[in-house]
């Protein structure tokens, strides 16, 4: 029997073991249960939020021209937003990265006291209350942190707490790239 | 304690057992040694006998409330009716593939009585024990029902979903169906194995096959049923990929059984027969792993872990490969095989036909699901593959397929001694079935839309041709009757629905379809592990009075889920259906009223497709037989 | 009674996610509210378990169904209100995959398929049992 024989007999093989490769790649590689952000590069969507502590301040993109900033969606109803809050802290004093907040479906006074629990890192904070511009930034789950260029673009969305860990390899870094190639 | 003792003993007693039958008969069978052969039906007994004790230990650890057993602790709670805690064994992962494992057991049992061919017996039952030995060593290495929890818990209940009649009949039928083509796979595999694939092969797949198909025709329906029946917005059907993935074996069993006729009658296609059974085998397994991998985004799934997807996964690839190896090493017997020729217009075309586009349907439906999957895996992007894609597709896909349905029942075979004139009676039946959906239509709608049109006229015509071969094949008239019958369902409810949300108050009325509602009141409603309110709605129709009918709302104590109980008023032509939505300021409740003509026939049309199954397992009468 | 109501209501309020959606959306003509129906089928809750934002009752199906009654309203058509939440939260939210090159296969597979099948229906059963025919 050829090489060519057994080539040819067993060639059917070939497309199943290319769909078992897939499936095993699904089990390690897919993001099932994350959504990546569609408006990665995109310019940050108008908004004009008024702001959490000067309901008479508005709170809109302009604010990211500039330098390199975050912006950190979270709620007082939100558990994980207040375990992120000591990262925050640290990145606004310790990394010197501005970060802005938008108080997400939340009520006023809740949130003014929840910071005072645990702290306020934000230059500024926007409250929305109906959720709209959360879902003009394609919101979907808090605590999420996005990372704003200069010229007011999204680079990046994270969903979740940050810990140090993604701060270290995968935000910091991310950040860094963009203040060197400026 | 005690019972994870005995349940684990028993599990590993069972696993023995499963070694045994795999290895001596197929040992036996490559020395031949009639001894080692002999192992196989004694093996397989003590396997069933161990893992029925380990069943039956599982189901009284939920009777007796049991809570050290850290599966029983998670499904079940002191308060949960007794019916539940009984079924809430296949509940989840680890004791649904226990439920697997009995439900296999059960069916090798049931094959070992079968002493029509001796010398395929032992084979058959050493391959249904390799699959045993895989899901046994799947069950004990990763998900163990028998495992103890340190800290007893008062339990967490059953979720509140499954806590309905549906969850007490689907789920074992449902797996009754899809393991039972395990059997089919089995004979080829062991007819593969002895190079022997006759008619008597055939015929006893195709029995072991339609029973299996059967049975999940059955669980598909009580599946659907039950989704209507407690999800809330009177859907009933999803495109779920775990509905999918229960879908694909059914096609590709439908496919193997009418080729199987094929091959019983004129010794054709048994290359094809084969494949097909080995592929709607590998489908019940793919199925079990796209559930239980976590790799899917599915409201039925069951708990995710890559550690049981990675063992599935190779479980599958292993099965599939080796299968197909020995096919593959087969097949040049099958097409050496002499030329048997045809018409163009005999059953034997129809049903190649028939078969191509079931596995084509199949096919659709398989890309479809695991199409996102796939662009995620190659990270190309994330997209959904939904209802839309699959109601557009198949939708041409089953009009064409209800044509050649037609086509096949009038269709005689190319050996048969009288063959009538096709084109007379094809040309009336296409007209008359036309003319009445026509008429259907008109009168019902006062419109004519070219799809339910289409597709009412080709459901007369699967019926009118289906009925011509009644008295010789009345399996076949049932089923494809059922089929046409689940399709005008289908059309029907779809354009003659009418749904309203509204706000109503204790005494408003509102009007859907020729129906009125009346809110009456509301009362509390508490059951021992839940409570609630109920409503009550007076049904009118032209100042009749009909019926109460009264939806619940019900918080679930232990697990703090709010389930919304359908109330639901059902006949053949018509549902009424009645949701209770959320309690408004003062009095307003919220309500989704439906109006759903023919919804039964789709549920009706499937268990009609089972009877026919049922009725063409029956054994042929000897002067029926064709050259 | 009454408390038990309230307390109903709030918790209800507090922890539904699997029922139906709440306050009936009014519009001004059929036609519309056959759109609001069909495409909130269409649209997925992206934090659920494979649900349309139709059938959830999570709070950003709840969000979503209201943005699309807005944007109904504000006679915005059915494409644009597909593109303005695609444009948010990628293709992943609607239900309907695309027809671009990475879905090329998805969407003409059940065409190639039938010829295909055909084919095979020629290949190993016309030619193979009926060489008169060929």
């Amino acid at each position: 029997m050829t090489r060519y024989f057994f080539i040819k007999k067993f060639s059917p093989l070939f497309f199943l073991f290319v769909l078992f490769f897939l499936l095993w790649r699904s089990l390690f590689y897919a993001h099932t249960h994350e959504l990546p952000s569609a408006l990665i590069g995109e310019p940050l969507p108008h908004f004009q939020l008024k702001t959490l502590y000067a309901p008479h301040s508005f709170l809109t993109p302009t604010v990211f021209h500039g330098q390199v900033s975050l912006l950190n969606v979270w709620a007082t109803w939100c558990q994980a937003c207040s375990q992120e809050q000591e990262m925050l802290m640290k990145i606004s004093q310790d990394y010197h990265i501005p970060i802005y907040g938008i108080d997400y479906k939340d009520n006023a006074d809740a949130a003014k006291k929840w910071l005072q629990d645990y702290g306020n890192p934000y230059i500024s904070i926007g409250s929305d209350p109906s959720g709209d511009t959360a879902i003009d930034l394609g919101v979907y789950g808090t605590p999420e942190t996005f990372i704003i260029s200069p010229h007011g673009k999204i680079i990046y969305r994270h969903v979740g707490v940050i810990d140090q860990h993604t701060w270290d390899h995968v935000l910091y870094p991310l950040i860094q790239q963009y203040r060197d190639t400026q | 304690m005690t019972i994870a003792l005995i349940g684990n003993m028993a599990l590993i007693i069972a696993l023995c057992f499963a070694l045994a039958q795999s290895i001596f008969p197929l040992w036996g069978h490559f020395r031949h040694n009639v001894y080692l052969l002999a192992f196989a039906r004694p093996s397989a007994f003590g396997q069933c006998f161990f893992i029925l004790v380990a069943y039956f230990f599982l189901t009284l650890a939920f009777a007796t409330n049991d809570f050290s057993i850290a599966y029983v602790a998670a499904n079940s709670h002191s308060s949960l009716p007794l019916m539940y805690k009984l079924t809430a064994v296949w509940g989840a992962h680890e004791g649904s593939i226990l439920l697997w494992i009995v439900i296999l057991n059960a069916w090798t049992i049931g094959f070992s009585f079968y002493k029509k061919d001796p010398a395929l017996l032992p084979l058959v039952i050493a391959i249904l024990g390799i699959i045993s030995l895989c899901f046994l060593c799947f069950l004990l290495l990763t998900s163990n029902p028998f495992l103890t929890t340190l800290t007893p818990q008062s339990g967490q209940d059953l979720n509140p979903l499954l806590q309905d009649p549906g969850f007490v009949i689907h789920p074992p039928f449902l797996y009754t169906g899809y393991v039972g083509f395990s059997v089919a796979f089995a004979i080829t595999q062991a007819a593969l194995l002895r190079g022997v694939l006759d008619h008597a092969w055939a015929e006893l797949t195709r029995r072991f096959a339609l029973a299996a198909w059967c049975f999940l025709t059955l669980g598909i329906t009580l599946g659907s049923w039950w989704a209507y029946r407690v999800l809330g917005w009177g859907g009933f059907w999803f495109w779920d990929p775990v509905e999918n993935a229960s879908l694909l074996p059914w096609l590709s069993g439908i496919a193997l059984i009418h080729v199987l006729v094929l091959v019983e009658k004129r010794g054709m296609a048994t290359g094809w027969a084969s494949l097909l059974a080995i592929i709607t085998f590998a489908l019940s397994l793919l199925g079990t792993f796209l559930v239980r991998s976590g790799v899917l985004i599915s409201a039925h799934t069951f708990a995710n872990d890559p550690a049981r997807g990675v063992f599935l996964l190779l479980l599958l690839a292993l099965v599939s490969t080796a299968a197909l190896i020995i096919y593959l090493l087969r097949l040049p017997q099958f097409l050496s095989s002499p030329r048997l020729p045809f018409s163009w217009r005999s059953r034997e075309l129809a049903l190649w036909l028939n078969s191509a586009l079931l596995s084509l349907a199949m096919t659709t439906i398989l890309l479809g699901t695991l199409y996102p999957l796939l662009l995620d895996a190659l990270h190309l992007g994330t997209i959904s593959v939904g209802a839309p894609y699959f109601n557009k597709v198949m939708l041409p896909l089953t009009l064409v397929l209800m044509v050649f349905m037609g086509l096949g029942a009038l269709s005689t075979w190319t050996t048969a001694t009288h063959t009538p004139p096709l084109w007379p009676v094809l040309i009336k039946k296409a007209l008359i079935s036309l003319l009445s959906a026509t008429a259907c239509l008109w009168g019902s709608t006062g419109q004519l839309a070219i799809i339910p049109l289409l597709a009412l006229s080709l459901s007369f015509w699967v019926i009118l041709s289906a009925a011509t071969a009644w008295r010789s094949q009345p399996g076949m008239t049932l089923a494809h009757t059922g089929f046409a019958l689940l399709v005008i369902g289908l059309m029907l409810s779809s354009t003659l629905n009418e749904e309203r949300e509204v706000r109503v108050k204790p005494g408003d009325a509102t009007q859907v379809g020729p129906y009125q509602f009346i809110f009456l009141d509301t009362q509390q409603a508490n059951g021992t592990n839940y409570h609630g309110i109920r409503a009550n709605f007076a049904v009118n129709k032209q100042q009749r009075h009909i019926t109460i009918l009264s939806p619940e709302k019900r918080i679930y104590t232990v697990r703090d889920m709010v389930m919304t109980k359908v109330a639901i008023h059902p006949s053949i032509f018509r549902d009424l259906y009645l949701a209770l939505g959320e309690p408004l300021d003062a009095q307003y409740w919220s309500v989704r009223i439906y109006y759903k003509p023919f919804v039964r026939f789709i549920w009706g049309g499937g268990l009609l497709m089972m009877i026919g199954g049922i009725v063409a397992l029956r054994p042929r009468k000897e002067n029926r037989k064709l050259a | 009674m009454k408390l038990f109501t309230a307390l109903f209501f709030i918790s209800v309020a507090c922890i539904t996610v699997y029922a139906l959606p709440t306050d009936p959306y009014p519009f001004s003509s059929e036609k519309e509210t056959k759109r609001f129906v069909t495409l909130t089928q269409e649209i997925r809750c992206v934090v659920c378990q494979n649900q349309n934002i139709s059938s959830s009752n999570a709070p950003l199906a709840t969000d979503l169904r209201e943005k699309v009654y807005r944007m109904i309203v504000e006679k915005k058509s059915d494409a644009e209100i597909k593109t303005y939440l695609v444009k948010r939260y990628g293709e992943f939210i609607l239900f309907e995959p695309p027809f671009n090159s990475l879905t090329l296969l998805l969407w003409l597979f059940p065409f190639i398929g039938l010829l295909a099948a055909l084919f095979f229906v020629y290949r190993f059963a016309i030619a193979r049992h009926t060489p008169s025919l060929l």
